[in-house]
C-alpha cells in the first residue's frame, strides 16, 4: 500500500473507529470537571494530546531498540507507565518554572493526565501493533484529537442539553452513562473499518 | 416584492408551519408516497409493520408521559413520526416484535429520557433503528421486490439489495429507471427514489425543513462519488448508483433534517450537511457494513454543538468579519498573556554554607526518590520472576524440542500428543498421528542402567509392534564409549526389530566393541518399551478407544 495511504488510514483509524474515549474506552480519567466544562475539557484534551505524543516520541525508540532487541518485552508496561509519569512530571516543571500563565491554567488538567489511561494506551497499542515511527506519532497525535474532539463535544452536550428531565432514579451519573452510550452507539459503524 | 424584505439569516420561522402538529403532520403526508410504494413492492404487511410501529411509539410515549407525571404530548404528532421514520427504515420482512423494542428504545431513552420533543440530542427514530442494526442478523434479511409477503408466517427469500452490489464495487443490476421507482431490494424507505425526492420537495416548499442539509449532504456523496468512482461503468452511473441506492436519500430529507438534532444556523446546517456526506461516503467505501447513512448521521448529531459553534450564531447587525475579528481578539488577548519566564537563577553567594533547611529538602527528596527506586525495583523482580515462571518461548523451545524427538523416533508421524496411560517403567507415553489423523504407534519415554549410570531414551513402537526408532535423551556415560554405542547407525539396527531382542542368539542385536554395557542397557531399554507397548496392546480397549479419537 501506498505510504501516504497507509498514513491517512492510521489517523482516520485513531481519530474515529478507535476513538479512544467512546470505543476503547480509555481516557476518561478521574477528573469529572473535564466532562462538565467545556474548556476544561479543552484543556485537557490539549493536555492529553502533547503528553500522547511526547510518549509516543520516547517510547517508540526505547522499545525498538532497547526492549526489543534483549527481548525485555514483559517489562513493556513498567517502562511505559515510568516514562509517562516521568513526561508528565517533566513537562509540569518546565511549564511551571519557564510559562507561569500557561501552568496556572493547564497544571491541573496535565497532572490528571498521569492517571489516564489513554496516555499509556496509546504507547502499548502503537507497540502492540509494531507501528512504524511516524506511524505511531500520528496514531498518538490523531488518537489525541479524537479524545479531545469527543470530550468537548460530550462537555458542550453537557452544558447544552438539560440532563434533569429524566426520572430522578437516573439523574446525575446515570443519565450521562446512558449519554456516552448513545455517543457510543452513534460510532458502532465505523468499528473495523478494512482500509 | 416580500422576498426582498425579508432579511436572509433572520426569523426562521416565517413562512413556516404554525405548530409543531401541522409540521409533523405534513412530515408524515410527504411520506406517505414512498410508503404507498412500499406497499405495492411488498405487500399489506407493509401497513401492518408501520401501524405496530406508529402505535407502539405513540403508547410509549402516553405511558412514559402518564407513569412520570408529565402532561401528556401525543398530541403533538411527533411520535407518530418517529414510529413512521422507524419503520420506513426495516426491512419488510422484520418481525413484528422488532419495530416495538425499537420505538421503545427511541422514545423512552433517547427522547423523554432529555426532556422529550425539542431537547433530545439525537434523532430518536435513527437511534432506534441503529440499536436494532447492531442485533446479529436482523437487518441482513432483505426481500425480492414484488414478492409480496404475507401478514404473519414470513418466509421470504433474501435477495441482494443494491448496497450490496455498490460495496462489492460493481454496478447494482437494475436500471436507472429501476433505481428510481424503487424496483429493489431494501428498507421500506428505501425502495422508491423517486416518492422520497417528491416528499422532500413537499416539505422544502412547504418550508418545513431547509434545502441546506439534503443539497449540501447529496452533492457531497455526488462529489466524492464522481471522483472516486469503482465499476467500469463510468463515473457518472456511479454516481448516479449511489445517489439513488439505500436510505440516502430518506436520510438526508427526514432523518438529516430533525430540527431538534441539526444545527440552526446556516453555515453549521451546511457543514453538517458535509460531514455527513462524508462520513457516509467512508463508510460506504471501507466499513464492513455496506450502508453507512445512519451511523453518518448519528456521529454528526452528536456533533451538532460544536457546528453550532463554529457556524457562529450571531447579534444583530454585526457582520461576519466583525465576529471573526472579535474572536480572533479575543484569543489573540488570552495567548498573549502567557509569556515565557526566564526563572531567576538563585546563586549562593560564595562562602556561604547551606543551612538545615537545604539539608532537609535533600533528605525528603531523597527519600521520595528512594521509595519509587524501592518501588521499581521490587516490581521488576516480580515481573523477571513471573516471566521465568510463564514463559512462553521456554515453553514453545521444549514443544520444538519434542516435535524433533517425535519425528526421529517415528518419522511417519506428524503430530504428537500425550495419552493419559500410565504403564510400570514408563516415563510418558506419546501417540503419535499422522496428517490424516491416523494413529501411526506409540513413543515410549524409558530409562534403563547404563555403565555410568542411568540413560534416559524415547522409543517409538508402530502399531504392529516394531520400533521405529530410537533417540537418547540423557545419559551419563562416557563420550568415548556413548559416541560408539549411540551413534545413528548404532541406534538405526533396532528400526524395524520386534519381540523380545537378545544380545546374542535368535533375533539378536550385537553388542557394539568397546561399548557393551551401553548396547546392552539400550537393548534393555527398547525390550521394556516394547513390552509396554505390547502389554497396552493386550489390554486392547484402551487403544481401540484412542484409535477412535
Amino acid at each position: 500500500m501506498n505510504p501516504a495511504v497507509e498514513l491517512a488510514c492510521v489517523a482516520i483509524l485513531a481519530l474515529l473507529s478507535e476513538n479512544f474515549v467512546l470505543v476503547n474506552c480509555m481516557g476518561i480519567g478521574a477528573r469529572t470537571k473535564s466532562f462538565q466544562n467545556p474548556l476544561d475539557a479543552l484543556r485537557s484534551g490539549y493536555s492529553l494530546t502533547t503528553v500522547m505524543v511526547l510518549a509516543a516520541l520516547l517510547s517508540w525508540p526505547i522499545d525498538h531498540f532497547i526492549l526489543d532487541r534483549y527481548r525485555l518485552q514483559h517489562f513493556r508496561l513498567l517502562v511505559f507507565s515510568l516514562i509517562i509519569v516521568g513526561v508528565v512530571e517533566g513537562l509540569r516543571y518546565l511549564i511551571g518554572t519557564f510559562v507561569p500563565e500557561l501552568s496556572r491554567r493547564m497544571d491541573e488538567n496535565l497532572a490528571a493526565v498521569t492517571a489516564n489511561c489513554a496516555a499509556l494506551g496509546s504507547a502499548l497499542l502503537i507497540s502492540y501493533r509494531s507501528l512504524g515511527f511516524g506511524a505511531g506519532l500520528l496514531f498518538a497525535l490523531c488518537g489525541g484529537i479524537g479524545a479531545t474532539v469527543a470530550l468537548t463535544s460530550f462537555a458542550f452536550l453537557q452544558s447544552d442539553v438539560h440532563l434533569d428531565h429524566c426520572p430522578k432514579c437516573f439523574q446525575g451519573l446515570p443519565i450521562q452513562l446512558i449519554t456516552a452510550g448513545l455517543m457510543a452507539l452513534a460510532l458502532i459503524g465505523f468499528y473495523g473499518l478494512n482500509m | 416584492m416580500e422576498l426582498n424584505q425579508r432579511s436572509n439569516r433572520l426569523s426562521p420561522q416565517i413562512n413556516r408551519p404554525d405548530t409543531t402538529q401541522s409540521m409533523m403532520f405534513m412530515v408524515l403526508v410527504a411520506l406517505l408516497p414512498a410508503l404507498g410504494m412500499a406497499v405495492f413492492f411488498y405487500g399489506f404487511r407493509v401497513i401492518v409493520l408501520a401501524a405496530v410501529s406508529i402505535a407502539s411509539s405513540v403508547g410509549f410515549e402516553a405511558l412514559y408521559c402518564r407513569l412520570t407525571g408529565q402532561s401528556q404530548t401525543i398530541d403533538d404528532l411527533s411520535a407518530c413520526v418517529t414510529g413512521l421514520l422507524l419503520a420506513m427504515s426495516l426491512p419488510a420482512t422484520s418481525a413484528y416484535w422488532v419495530p416495538v423494542l425499537g420505538s421503545a428504545f427511541a422514545i423512552i431513552v433517547v427522547k423523554q429520557f432529555y426532556g422529550g420533543l425539542g431537547k433530545n440530542f439525537m434523532n430518536p427514530a435513527l437511534a432506534g433503528r441503529m440499536l436494532l442494526a447492531t442485533f446479529p442478523m436482523l437487518m441482513t434479511n432483505w426481500s425480492a421486490p414484488l414478492d409480496r409477503l404475507p401478514i404473519f408466517g414470513v418466509d421470504a427469500v433474501a435477495s441482494p439489495t443494491p448496497m450490496s452490489f455498490l460495496h462489492a464495487g460493481t454496478l447494482p443490476p437494475q436500471s436507472v429507471g429501476q433505481l428510481l421507482l424503487g424496483q429493489k431490494g431494501g428498507s421500506l424507505g428505501e425502495v422508491s427514489a423517486f416518492m422520497l425526492l417528491l416528499g422532500g420537495g413537499y416539505l422544502i416548499i412547504r418550508k418545513v425543513i431547509s434545502p441546506r442539509i439534503p443539497a449540501s449532504y447529496l452533492g457531497t456523496v455526488a462529489l466524492i462519488a464522481l471522483l472516486f468512482p469503482h465499476g467500469d461503468a463510468g463515473a457518472v452511473a456511479w454516481m448516479t448508483a449511489q445517489l439513488l441506492s439505500g436510505s440516502l436519500i430518506l436520510g438526508a430529507f427526514f432523518l438529516a433534517t430533525d430540527p431538534t438534532t441539526s444545527p440552526v444556523t446556516p453555515r453549521g446546517q451546511i457543514m453538517f450537511g458535509v460531514g455527513c456526506g462524508l462520513l457516509t461516503m467512508l463508510l460506504r467505501y471501507h466499513s464492513s457494513y455496506p450502508e453507512g447513512v445512519g451511523w453518518a448521521i448519528l456521529t454528526m448529531n452528536c456533533c451538532v454543538w460544536l457546528l453550532d459553534r463554529a457556524g457562529m450564531p450571531r447579534r444583530y447587525g454585526i457582520h461576519n468579519f466583525a465576529v471573526t475579528g472579535h474572536l480572533l481578539r479575543r484569543a489573540h488577548a488570552s495567548v498573549s498573556k502567557i509569556k515565557f519566564v526566564m526563572p531567576e537563577h538563585t546563586r549562593r553567594k560564595s562562602g556561604e554554607m547551606p543551612g538545615e533547611a537545604h539539608l532537609d529538602t535533600i533528605r525528603t527528596l531523597a527519600i521520595s526518590w528512594a521509595k519509587l527506586a524501592a518501588v521499581v525495583a521490587v516490581t521488576c523482580v516480580v515481573i523477571s520472576w513471573v516471566h521465568s515462571a510463564t514463559d512462553l518461548r521456554t515453553a514453545q523451545a521444549e514443544d520444538q524440542a519434542q516435535q524433533a524427538l517425535l519425528s526421529r523416533v517415528m518419522p511417519q508421524a506428524s503430530v504428537r500428543t500425550e495419552t493419559p496411560y500410565r504403564a510400570a517403567g514408563a516415563l510418558s507415553i506419546t501417540a503419535g498421528y499422522s496428517e490424516e489423523n491416523q494413529l501411526m504407534g506409540y513413543c515410549v519415554e524409558v530409562q534403563s542402567q547404563g555403565f555410568g549410570g542411568i540413560i534416559t531414551m524415547v522409543v517409538g513402537v508402530d502399531l504392529d509392534g516394531k520400533v521405529t526408532g530410537v533417540a537418547v535423551t540423557d545419559h551419563k556415560e562416557d563420550p568415548s564409549v556413548s559416541d560408539k554405542a549411540m551413534s545413528p547407525s548404532a541406534l538405526s539396527r533396532y528400526v524395524g526389530r520386534s519381540g523380545t531382542l537378545r544380545t546374542d542368539g535368535v533375533n539378536a542385536i550385537d553388542s557394539v566393541a568397546g561399548a557393551t554395557a551401553t548396547s546392552k542397557a539400550l537393548t534393555a531399554g527398547v525390550n521394556r518399551a516394547l513390552s509396554i507397548i505390547a502389554n497396552l496392546d493386550t489390554e486392547g480397549a484402551e487403544l481401540n478407544v484412542d484409535d477412535t479419537l
